[in-house]
Formats: C-alpha cells, sequence, structure tokens
C-alpha cells in the first residue's frame, strides 16, 4: 500500500501539459495541430510561424470570447471546413474554401424539375423530372441522413422505366462516411477499389501509415441501378459527399458534373484543450486510386455553371446528356 | 448516496445467511471458499487518444473472488491451492475544468495457482488458534475497459484490453480473539508478460472496427511498456451470523510509449461477503 501512494503521482497529464491561461490554450491548440493535423506538408503551411503571432495576441485577451476569436483566427489559417474550435458558447468555422466559388445551387428551381408531389425515402428524396418522365431525380442533401436496402429497392422500383437517373448532392455539407459508401455500392456492380487511405503514426509532419485500400463493398447496397447515373456537385459538396463523388468517378456509367467539390478528404477526430474546449481537425487523408489526395476537391467530368434564375442549367444539362442514347445493362 | 444506499441494502440482505467460517476447522474435506465483494472508490484516468487531460472520479463494481485447495486437507504446511476471481466495474471521471466526461466499464478475470505455507503460531494475550500463511505463484488475468469521451463530436471510444501472466504474492494472519475469528490479509500482483492492445498513434476506431485494420494494434507486453498493479488489503470476520470482508483494493495500470500513454489508478472501499462450500464428490 505504500507503493501506491508513490504511484499516486504517476497518474498524470498525459500529452499536453500546458497551463490553463490563455497562452497555455494557444500553445496547446497550436501543439495539437502540429501534431494530428494530417496536411500541414501538403497545404504547404507555415505552421511554426503561427505561433508566435498568435501568443502575442494572447498575452492581451481580456475574456473568453476574445480568446476564442483568437483561436478561431489561427485555426482559419488552415483553410478547412473539417477544422472547428467548440465551446460551449460559440463553434469556429472555415470559409475560406467556399467563398470564391460559384454557388451552383438554387433550391427554389427544384419544383421545376419534380413538383410538389416529390417522395421521401429514408434522406433521398425523388421523383420523375416532370415533362422528361424517363429520367429520375434523387436529391440527397444530408449524408448524416441514413437510408436503407428497402428505401432504395422502392426509390429504384419507382425508376424501373427510366433511362436515367440524376443524383444531386449539391451543397451536402457531408455526414456518415458509411452512407456515402453505401451510396456508391448502389451504381457499382462489383467491389471497386476506389483510393487510399492513411493515417498519422507519430507527432512529426510526415509521420503517415501504408497506404491502406479503400473499397467500395458491391454488398453494402443490394439493390443496383447500373443504368446511366449523372451526379450533380458544387464547391459546397464537402466532405463524405466529396469522398462520395470520388468514388462515383469509378462506377461503369456515371457522370459527373457541376463544379469542383469542396474537398474535405480528411477524416476528423476531436481533441481536447487544457480549458476543456475541443478542437475537431483532419487527422487521415484520402486520395483517389492514383494516389491523388482529394482534400483540395473532386473536379467534375464536365464543369457546368448555373447563371439562369428561371431554370437550372445544371439539371438542364444532366438531362441532355440522359436523354442521348447510351447502352443500358 | 443512492450507491451506498444499494450497498447497505444488500449487506442487509446478507445478515440473514449463515455465518461461514473464518479459520479452518477439522473437517478434512475439500473447501472452495467465495467472496461475493461490492467495491466504490476513486478513479483517476489518462486516455492520450481521448484527451491529454487528466480525469479523476468514481468507480463502482462488483465481483467474485474463490480459492480452493488442490487437494483435502490434513494440516499440512504446505500444500497447492488455485484462486480466481471475476468483476465487473463501471464509473464516471471529470476533467478539472467541469467541462467533459468520460465514462467507462470493464470487466477483468483470471485464474492462478499457488503454494501455500502455513505456520501455527502460539497463543499470545487475547489472541488465539492463530497462523499465518503465505503464498506466491503465477496468475493468468484478463483486463477490458471501454471508455467514451461523452462530449466529443465524433464520439471516440478507447478501449484498454490486456491479457498477462502476473506474479502474485499473499499473506494472511487468522487468529481468534475473544470466540471471534479473524482473518487479516494482503494480496497484490503485478505483471510479468503478456499481450496488450496498443492502437497506432492516431488511428481512428472507425478504421479499426469497420475497415477492420489492426496492423501492429497487438503488442507484446512486458514490464517495460507496461505496468499492471494490483493491491488488496483485507478483515475478514464474523458478526450477526454471517462472514463478512471487509477492504481497500488498490489498483494501477500504465501502458504506451513515447507517443502514446494510457494510465488508470483507483483506490476503493471494498465490502464483501464470504461463503464456504464443501466440495464432495458424488456417485453417479
Amino acid at each position: 500500500m505504500i507503493l501506491s501512494v508513490f504511484l499516486m503521482s504517476c497518474v498524470s497529464d498525459p500529452d499536453i501539459q500546458f497551463d490553463n491561461t490563455a497562452r497555455g490554450n494557444v500553445e496547446a491548440l497550436w501543439r495539437i495541430i502540429d501534431e494530428k493535423y494530417c496536411f500541414i506538408e501538403e497545404k504547404g503551411i507555415d505552421w511554426n510561424g503561427v505561433l508566435p503571432i498568435y501568443l502575442e495576441k494572447a498575452d492581451s485577451v481580456k475574456d473568453q470570447r476574445e480568446l476564442f476569436k483568437i483561436m478561431a483566427q489561427m485555426l482559419d489559417t488552415l483553410h478547412d471546413g473539417h477544422v472547428n474550435l467548440y465551446s460551449a458558447f460559440d463553434v469556429s468555422a472555415s470559409s475560406g474554401w467556399y467563398d470564391s466559388y460559384p454557388v451552383n445551387f438554387n433550391s427554389s428551381l427544384l419544383p421545376l424539375y419534380i413538383g410538389n408531389d416529390y417522395m421521401t425515402a429514408g434522406g433521398l428524396t425523388y421523383n420523375k423530372i416532370k415533362g422528361h418522365e424517363q429520367i429520375g431525380y434523387i436529391r440527397y442533401s444530408s449524408f448524416s441522413s441514413s437510408f436503407g436496402s428497402l428505401n432504395m429497392y422502392y426509390v429504384i422500383k419507382y425508376f424501373e422505366d427510366c433511362k436515367g437517373i440524376i443524383l444531386d448532392v449539391r451543397n451536402n455539407g457531408g455526414g456518415s462516411l458509411l452512407n456515402a459508401y453505401k451510396l456508391a455500392s448502389t451504381f457499382m456492380k462489383n467491389t471497386t477499389h476506389v483510393g487510399y487511405w492513411q493515417h498519422k503514426t507519430g507527432p512529426e509532419h510526415d509521420a503517415f501509415s501504408e497506404f491502406e485500400p479503400l473499397y467500395v463493398d458491391s454488398m453494402d447496397m443490394t439493390v443496383k441501378w447500373l443504368r446511366p447515373v449523372v451526379v450533380l456537385c458544387n464547391r459546397r459538396s464537402y466532405s463524405a459527399t466529396n469522398t462520395f463523388v470520388s468514388c462515383m468517378r469509378y462506377a461503369l456509367h456515371a457522370v459527373i458534373i457541376g463544379g469542383k467539390t469542396g474537398g474535405g478528404g480528411g477524416m476528423p477526430l476531436s481533441y481536447e484543450l487544457p480549458n476543456g474546449w475541443m478542437v475537431r481537425l483532419s487527422s487521415v487523408r484520402m486520395t483517389d486510386r492514383d494516389y491523388v489526395s482529394i482534400e483540395e476537391g473532386v473536379d467534375p467530368d464536365r464543369e457546368v455553371t448555373l447563371v439562369s434564375n428561371d431554370k437550372d442549367d445544371i439539371i438542364e444539362e444532366a438531362i441532355q446528356i440522359i436523354t442521348k442514347i447510351i447502352p443500358q445493362e | 448516496m443512492k450507491r451506498l444506499l444499494y450497498i447497505l441494502v444488500i449487506l442487509l440482505i446478507c445478515t440473514g445467511m449463515r455465518a461461514q467460517e473464518v479459520e479452518k476447522t477439522d473437517s478434512t474435506d475439500l473447501l472452495r471458499t467465495d467472496v461475493l465483494y461490492l467495491h466504490y472508490g476513486g478513479e483517476w484516468l489518462a486516455d492520450s487518444y481521448l484527451s491529454p487531460l487528466l480525469y479523476d472520479g468514481w468507480t463502482i463494481g462488483i465481483g467474485n473472488e474463490w480459492w480452493t485447495d488442490f487437494r483435502k486437507q490434513t494440516h499440512q504446511a504446505y500444500h497447492w491451492r488455485h484462486i480466481g476471481n471475476l468483476q465487473g466495474f463501471g464509473g464516471s471521471t471529470i476533467q478539472s475544468q467541469k467541462h467533459n466526461v468520460i465514462g467507462f466499464f470493464g470487466f477483468q478475470g483470471g485464474w492462478g495457482a499457488h503454494p501455500v505455507w502455513q505456520f501455527e503460531t502460539g497463543p499470545s494475550a487475547g489472541i488465539q488458534n492463530s497462523s499465518i500463511e503465505l503464498y506466491a505463484g503465477p496468475y493468468l488475468g484478463a483486463d477490458f475497459m471501454l471508455k467514451s469521451l461523452s462530449t466529443n463530436v465524433n464520439k471516440p471510444l478507447s478501449f484498454d484490453l490486456g491479457l498477462d501472466l502476473n506474479l502474485m504474492v499473499g499473506a494472511s494472519y487468522t487468529f481468534r480473539c475473544r470466540k471471534t475469528a479473524y482473518r487479516l490479509l494482503y494480496e497484490g500482483r503485478i505483471n510479468v508478460l503478456g499481450a496488450m492492445w496498443l492502437p497506432d498513434y492516431w488511428e481512428s476506431y472507425y478504421e479499426i472496427t469497420e475497415k477492420v485494420n489492426l496492423d501492429g494494434s497487438i503488442c507484446f507486453s512486458h514490464p517495460g511498456n507496461r505496468q499492471f498493479l494490483r493491491q488488496q488489503i483485507a478483515m475478514d470476520f464474523e458478526f450477526i451470523r454471517s462472514t463478512w470482508r471487509l477492504g481497500v483494493i488498490h489498483e494501477y495500470q500504465h501502458y504506451g510509449d513515447q507517443k502514446r500513454h494510457f494510465a488508470r489508478q483507483s483506490v476503493a472501499l471494498s465490502v464483501g461477503c464470504i461463503f464456504n462450500y464443501k466440495l464432495t464428490k458424488t456417485k453417479l
């Protein structure tokens, strides 16, 4: 029992030993990013140069909100939508990754194409295109909303007379990777190799595991659509949506149109600061089959911009693609 | 307060049971002794995968410890005994800023065998029929604990999983005072070698569970990379027609390397009820 008294002191702060002061929290945040963020080298960020700037700002902080603002500004230098600072009173977010890109989506135009009698199955909103009843339309607005095989069965059955489907994932900010792979599986006959991923294996900027292959398992979704599918995406197609679009490049009859996706190819994990705030950061990086990182986004097969106010130019282009003669299975 | 109330209720129920002998009787039957116990105490936890901060809180658990000799005793000074333990526990810890909570639950179990040396000691003032037992031997133990940081936006889990060959040592002093039998005991065990779960530096549990990527996550363990210590000091005594154990259990565990750090320590008050069973062969 004497040994136990000695050992009491051995369960100590395991990792980052910083004071719970403004300076201590800024330094802890900097170090968490330095050791665990996976894109410092890839993005060419001078992270060492960032610390003295924000330590100086931390010395003049008056309250918690001011400290939050400074730390959020520090994180914004990463230009990563997966990097957020969470406190009890606010959540920081970076918008730089989509600000300078065309919006390419106007939800008020959708009733022109699917009317108001559209249906919903799980997270999928669907109907046939008005005036083009041989073309189906599915809107999936968030990968956080799940769907099952039965949902997809009824959607596909409803479209059984259609020549092709438009799958709209514009402005889909992401969500569950499981749903992304499940949706991609609908359009793949066989298990398909779609890319690689790596996690960090140490605090060094270049300490990564071997590339682990990523597959879309054809058995994730037993209901299949093997006719033409046109995927619509834009800059706000982020995170799991970005991954989904990257996977769809390897689907046999898929065409991707719209704008470059927002990226977010790093899977985020969270960590804690001395004051209890949480920081979310990208820590697992993903690539396509050619080892090209998808962090900065995926280019569409055909770039189309929404310029009209009375029609959705991107949906119109998708309709044109499907109405051309394409071999069907 | 509620937890203490539940423990008291269980203790009151146990008072209806017949007292079991603390000291050895003249019987040469093979005896098995079980100690059913509850423990409640403090927990300190550090898990570098979940958080860089130290968490502390409480733990509660229930367990059963048993032992039996390999052969019927004839008051030999030296004999072999095997011992086992199975317990479940859970609890909650909070970090110093009171923002976030790590909840946990787990199981421990094991079995060991050891030689026992017994010495009769002479009577002294107020003390009769006293004896000392010393034992030491191997103990194979398994430990599992699942942890979750409740407010983490990605809700990661972390778990400890270890299988260790331990060295167990113990000593007990049994005596009778004013017609009541008592046993004072100390038992401790430390790990010698084994295997443990040690996920890669920043490998997500999504990758481990969904993609089933276990490369390098199961490691050989030794005192250099894993330290496990469990100690118990207790008093067994007869009271209100039953035999009780009142003790303190201390447990410490630390494993990892320069990049990863996992540690936990608990000190808990243990209250148990002791049962003796005669093991006899039945002719079919």
